[in-house]
């Protein structure tokens, strides 16, 4: 996962942002009606004291003041709604960018989960998304509107004097090295900021999904101490990142007193010769003042905006992983038969494949065994049935449709996957079997349990299938968990199954319970079982024996032991080995 | 109401430790924070007095005094403002540190219980984003003290000016402070409900990415990318919520300072006709006010700070004042070491949080060097006996005695030092084969680690790795089968050389046909050492040298593998030989 470039960073943005760039124009327009108020304050003072207090009128003075109090009233509404316009924006272009990220991860291989680190991961969506925060809510509104105020000061500034205005400009070069100065630091402190943080949350999800692990071994103390240089290491990615920070805004006071010094000078000068008023060398010192305020907020903000955006950059990053599984344009939906063929299908990971030159045909309704070594290439059958990824060559169909014209979504509904460990979610039982089906009423999931012959068992629980699965002493057993998933997928109902087999044994009478939820299950379905146990590829309709990613023998299990080659020497040995068992 | 008080005083006391904490960095920001801001006040004292003494008097060399001056001001400002910032960010760095590291250690602390509840999702989102607010507090502490010293020293120079037009303008600031105290309630009880959803969508994150191959399987992409959609839009509407009070506080605090202005300009406007305020002072008047409007827009934003911190930080006290349920003795005993291994449970009572027993007055007794396997149903308690040996847990009512002692009054590291847990469920951490094995004794020199892989039978399919025992392993030991990690799993227990081992169902993912091969190898490693078995395999439960059926929360049988299959039809059905024979 790499971080984006900064022209992918916008790319990715874009679409997100649209939805709620009206908001932002919004924002924008508030911001600049605020800005231009708190601007006229000092020009209602002027004409207040030039058209009324020097000639003694009270009449001018009420109407500056009057029309001061109406947009002293006006102002609190404009702040209200660039505060809301831009709060909504920002959450709801956040929102997007989490639920765009957390798609990203539905979408991705599995294979990219071995590789990256689940914190690493839980980071890109939350501490990344939430360092963004400042950057969407109040960064863009207020370097544009500072950036309108220092265009607008500086205009005065001009009017006032362009001679003085132009010396002014000295300021310039100490503003132009020092932003120049930061930015070049800024991209690789702040990048550094957000791999650190990852590598901190890494180190504490590790540290806290395996807690019970490092207490029961007493590895507290070892723990924490290879959790601390990380903690530490973003202290000082922080501490470089200030080192960078102070370039930007610590020399603008030396820019102001230095602009603000030859401003004087030369007002000095001018003023003795007689070719500017003092009027004038007061409202311009004035505005001078009040320029370096705007550019204060406008480089602190700057500072905001790079930090938010190396953040934004990291997220991008991940949804900028390449999905090679995708839905073709005018993909069909797949029927529910449940006839698999792979015709001649390779693949492989790196160059050297995995699955040569596989050709199977499963008839609708077979339960069928894919048996051999580890090794042999069976895992990545099943990867390649449920479409994890995309043969190399040759191709897989259901009901002589290609896996690739299929919608994804009527893909994942024709073929489940059943992995041997039962994960649970945080909740009840019943929200753990409805995990693929949410809209799936409470009788749908009695009726999927009750199918699978488990209904009784998770009834008797506390509370039934209200029970959370996390109560105390209540932590379900592996064969528990097993017979939720089961359940899961009598709920989704697919046409295929491909099975990967517990190697787990079980104590007999739960074992006998997932075996018999296995085969009401799999009743009026395709199975395919990536077989471990013998004795489950003896009950199988056929065997499929594969060898070194090919398939070399195919048949029932009595023809193959009758045949006495490969699969009947295995059985022999697994004979064998029960028999030492 | 009572508890939320204290949930609020807890959270005080929080902050407040925090900020002791840095107390060195909180005194540095604050110093740097007046100089910075004493340099900014000035300033416009220095312009001021270059225009009246220098420009207006034609005197070149009191100009270019006054200049340095501006010059020296503007230095102060930028070394004050760059060790203010370089300040703040230390604060914020360390204390963020403080906060994570203080929780991952506690949580470390914290027992089997409290995790059985707690997921890791929840604890990280509150060890990031929750810190993240109280970093945010301590970033800005200096910037704060820096701002409130100008709105005092304005403060004093309008009162200096014009007393009574001063304390027209200044009427506003105890009204801002009333705001501030007014909304402070309602920001911190909003900032902990939105807390609340962040850390609810960082456990389904983390579930998700867990899970991963569940997910991926049964097709719960889609809707678990619905519920997280759900839970972002929670973050959205919490998030709102606290926008809309930012939308009545911010605009109150834009207001009121614009009312001191309206003030000065109307009520001065007239002074000044009136003759009783000169022109001058009314100009000086409002270049000051304008240099109060940022400072109090700043201070208001800093009360929503604070507040956000208050709130997070409610959420950071409850998890580090949670006591572990495991205390240590005060006057712990010695426990003799090498521990004998001689294991009771007397009259042990343990319920579910419902008060259903699991455990009912268990009686049981291991001595010294013996193995027991335990045999019971699903549910019948045998995982709770375990978690209880090795104290991950304490028993409702009755004891569990180590070498004679109750295990509540030995230092919890000697029980767990002297007993080894191996789960079913394998936790592997992202390291090498190696140092996964070496985790249960870091100073274990490399022929020991292979040693214990070789008695657990793993030594075989560790050398056939790619790096062997250098390999590394994913988060979840990806790479390696389910009994390929409970071998790792055990190596570590028996690398840990415990007196009393525990193995809870830790051979259950072995391959039935491999399993005899690591059979061999438990004999060797329960010489001489007590052994507690749990397994549901005939074989595995033969090896031990007593076998005690439990049902019904009690031992119901007891006696060797060969005499129970011989007297008991119960025992028979357990293990389904019944069915077999």
């Amino acid at each position: 996962m790499e971080r984006a470039s900064p022209s992918a960073v916008w790319q990715s943005a874009k679409p997100l942002l649209r939805p709620v760039r009206a908001r932002y124009l919004g924002a924008a327009a508030a911001v600049t009606v605020s800005t231009l108020i708190t601007l006229s304050g000092p020009a209602l003072v002027r004409y207040a004291v030039d058209a009324g207090i020097k000639k003694h009128d009270t009449h001018p003075l009420n109407v500056a003041a009057l029309i001061f109090l109406a947009l002293a009233v006006l102002k609190p509404f404009v702040v209200r709604t660039q505060i809301l316009l831009a709060a909504t924006a920002g959450e709801h272009f956040l929102h997007a960018l989490r639920i765009a990220a957390f798609d990203k991860l539905q979408a991705l291989p599995l294979g990219f989960f071995e590789r990256e680190r689940a914190g690493v991961l839980v980071s890109r969506l939350t501490s990344d998304v939430q360092s963004l925060n400042e950057l969407v809510r109040d960064a863009l509104v207020e370097i544009a509107g500072s950036a309108l105020q220092i265009v607008l000061t500086m205009a005065a500034l001009l009017f006032l004097s362009p001679r003085l205005a132009v010396i002014s400009l000295v300021a310039l070069p100490i503003l132009v090295a020092s932003s120049w100065s930061f930015h070049h630091g800024a991209g690789r402190a702040y990048h550094a900021i957000r791999d650190r943080v990852a590598e901190t949350l890494t180190a504490l999800q590790e540290g806290l999904a395996g807690v019970r692990v490092v207490q029961a071994f007493r590895r507290e103390q070892r723990t924490l101490e290879r959790y601390r240089p990380r903690s530490q290491a973003q202290i000082h990615a922080w501490r470089r990142a200030s080192f960078v920070n102070i370039r930007l805004f610590a020399f603008l006071p030396l820019a102001q007193a230095s602009a603000l010094i030859v401003v004087l000078l030369v007002a000095g000068s001018m003023y003795r010769a007689g070719s500017i008023s003092i009027g004038t060398i007061t409202a311009f010192v004035l505005y001078l003042i009040q320029l370096f305020d705007p550019i204060g907020r406008f480089t602190e903000w700057l500072g905001e905006f790079r930090q938010g955006l190396a953040a934004l950059a990291k997220i991008v990053g991940l949804l900028e992983v390449p999905v090679a599984i995708r839905q073709r344009p005018h993909a069909v939906e797949l029927p529910a038969e449940g006839a698999i063929a792979l015709h001649g299908v390779t693949f492989g990971y790196g160059k050297r494949p995995v699955v040569r030159d596989l050709t199977l045909e499963v008839p609708p309704g077979e339960h069928i065994a894919l048996v051999g070594a580890t090794g042999a290439g069976k895992s990545t059958v099943a990867k390649l049935l449920t479409r994890q990824y995309d043969p190399q060559s040759g191709r897989i169909e259901l009901d002589g449709i290609d896996l690739r014209d299929a919608t994804l979504a009527s893909l994942r509904r024709r073929i489940v996957l059943l992995p041997q460990e039962g994960h649970l979610f945080t909740g009840t039982i019943a929200e753990n079997v409805r995990l693929a089906h949410p809209d799936a009423t409470d009788e749908d999931v009695r009726r999927a349990l009750r199918r699978i012959g488990a209904l009784d068992r998770f009834e008797s629980l506390p509370h039934a299938l209200g029970t959370n699965v996390q109560t105390r002493g209540l932590r379900l057993s592996a064969g528990e968990r097993q017979l939720v998933g089961i359940a899961r997928v009598a709920l989704a109902d697919p046409a295929v199954i491909v099975l990967d087999e517990a190697t787990s044994s079980l104590d007999p009478a739960t074992e006998a319970a997932v075996e018999r939820a296995l085969a009401a299950v799999a009743e009026g379905r395709t199975v395919i079982t990536i077989a471990h146990r013998l004795s489950t590829a003896e009950r199988a309709d056929r065997v499929a024996l594969m060898e070194q990613g090919r398939l070399v023998e195919v048949a029932s299990h009595d023809a193959l032991v009758e045949q006495g080659d490969r699969y009947a020497r295995l059985w022999e040995s697994w004979q064998a080995g029960l028999a030492l068992s | 109401m009572g508890e939320h008080d204290a949930q609020r005083r807890a959270a005080w006391r929080f902050v407040r430790a925090v900020v002791r904490s840095q107390s060195a960095g909180v005194v540095g920001a604050a110093v740097s924070g007046l100089l910075w801001q004493a340099g900014a006040v000035s300033a416009p004292l220095m312009v001021k007095n270059a225009v009246d003494h220098g420009v207006l008097k034609r005197d070149h060399h009191t100009l270019l005094v006054w200049l340095g001056a501006l010059l020296a001001v503007g230095l102060l400002e930028m070394t004050a403002g760059a060790v203010r910032h370089l300040y703040a960010v230390r604060n914020r760095a360390r204390s963020d540190a403080r906060v994570r590291d203080a929780i991952f250690a506690h949580a470390l602390r914290l027992d089997a219980s409290y995790h059985d509840r707690v997921g890791p999702g929840e604890l990280m989102s509150r060890a990031s984003s929750d810190s993240e607010h109280v970093a945010r507090m301590m970033d800005s502490i200096g910037h704060t003290i820096g701002y409130v010293l100008t709105v005092v020293a304005v403060a004093v120079v309008l009162l200096v000016i014009d007393w009574r037009l001063a304390i027209v303008v200044l009427i506003p600031l105890p009204l801002i402070s009333l705001a501030g105290l007014a909304y402070s309630r309602r920001y911190h009880a909003r900032t902990e409900r939105l807390q609340e959803t962040w850390g609810r969508a960082a456990t389904l994150v983390e579930e998700s990415i867990a899970g991963i191959r569940v997910v991926k399987g049964i097709g719960a992409g889609r809707p678990l990318a619905g519920e997280f959609r759900s839970r972002s839009s929670a973050i959205v509407g919490r998030a709102l919520d606290i926008a809309r009070l930012d939308a009545v506080f911010m605009p109150t605090l834009e207001f009121l300072p614009l009312l001191g202005l309206l003030g000065v300009l109307w009520l001065g406007g007239r002074r000044v006709i009136a003759g009783d305020l000169t022109v001058g002072s009314f100009l000086a008047f409002n270049a000051y006010i304008a240099y109060l409007v940022w400072p109090l827009r700043v201070l208001g934003q800093r009360v929503t700070t604070l507040q956000k911190a208050v709130g997070a930080s409610a959420r950071i006290a409850e998890v580090l004042e949670a006591e572990p349920k495991l205390r240590e003795p005060r006057h712990p005993i010695e426990l003799e070491r090498p521990a004998r291994g001689d294991v009771r449970l007397a009259g042990v009572q343990f319920g579910h949080e419902d008060g259903r027993p699991v455990l009912d007055g268990l009686d049981l007794h291991v001595a010294p060097g013996e193995s027991l396997a335990l045999v019971g149903p699903t549910g019948s308690g045998k995982s709770t006996i375990a978690g209880l040996l090795a104290r991950l847990y304490d028993p409702d009512g009755g004891a569990v005695l180590l070498d004679g002692h109750n295990v509540r009054d030995l230092r919890l590291s000697d029980v767990r030092r002297a007993v080894a847990l191996v789960f079913e469920e394998t936790f592997l951490f992202t390291d090498t084969v190696k140092e996964n094995i070496r985790f249960a004794r870091p100073d274990a020199g490399d022929d020991e680690v292979e040693r214990a892989a070789v008695l657990a039978g793993a030594a075989e399919f560790i050398a056939d790795l790619p790096d062997g025992y250098e390999t590394a392993l994913g988060e979840r030991g990806f790479s390696l089968s389910g009994g390929q990690r409970q071998r790792v799993a055990i190596a570590r227990a028996i690398l840990a050389d415990p007196a009393v081992l525990v193995l809870d169902d830790a051979t259950s993912a072995v391959d039935a046909t491999k399993e005899h091969e690591i059979r061999a190898a438990l004999t060797t490693v329960m010489e001489g050492r007590t052994t507690l078995v749990i397994a549901h395999r005939p074989a595995t439960i033969a090896l031990a040298d007593r076998v005690a059926v439990l049902d019904g929360g009690r031992i119901v049988e007891e006696g060797t593998h060969g005499e129970l299959l011989r007297a008991s039809p119960r025992y028979r059905a357990l293990l389904a030989l019944e069915a077999v024979a």
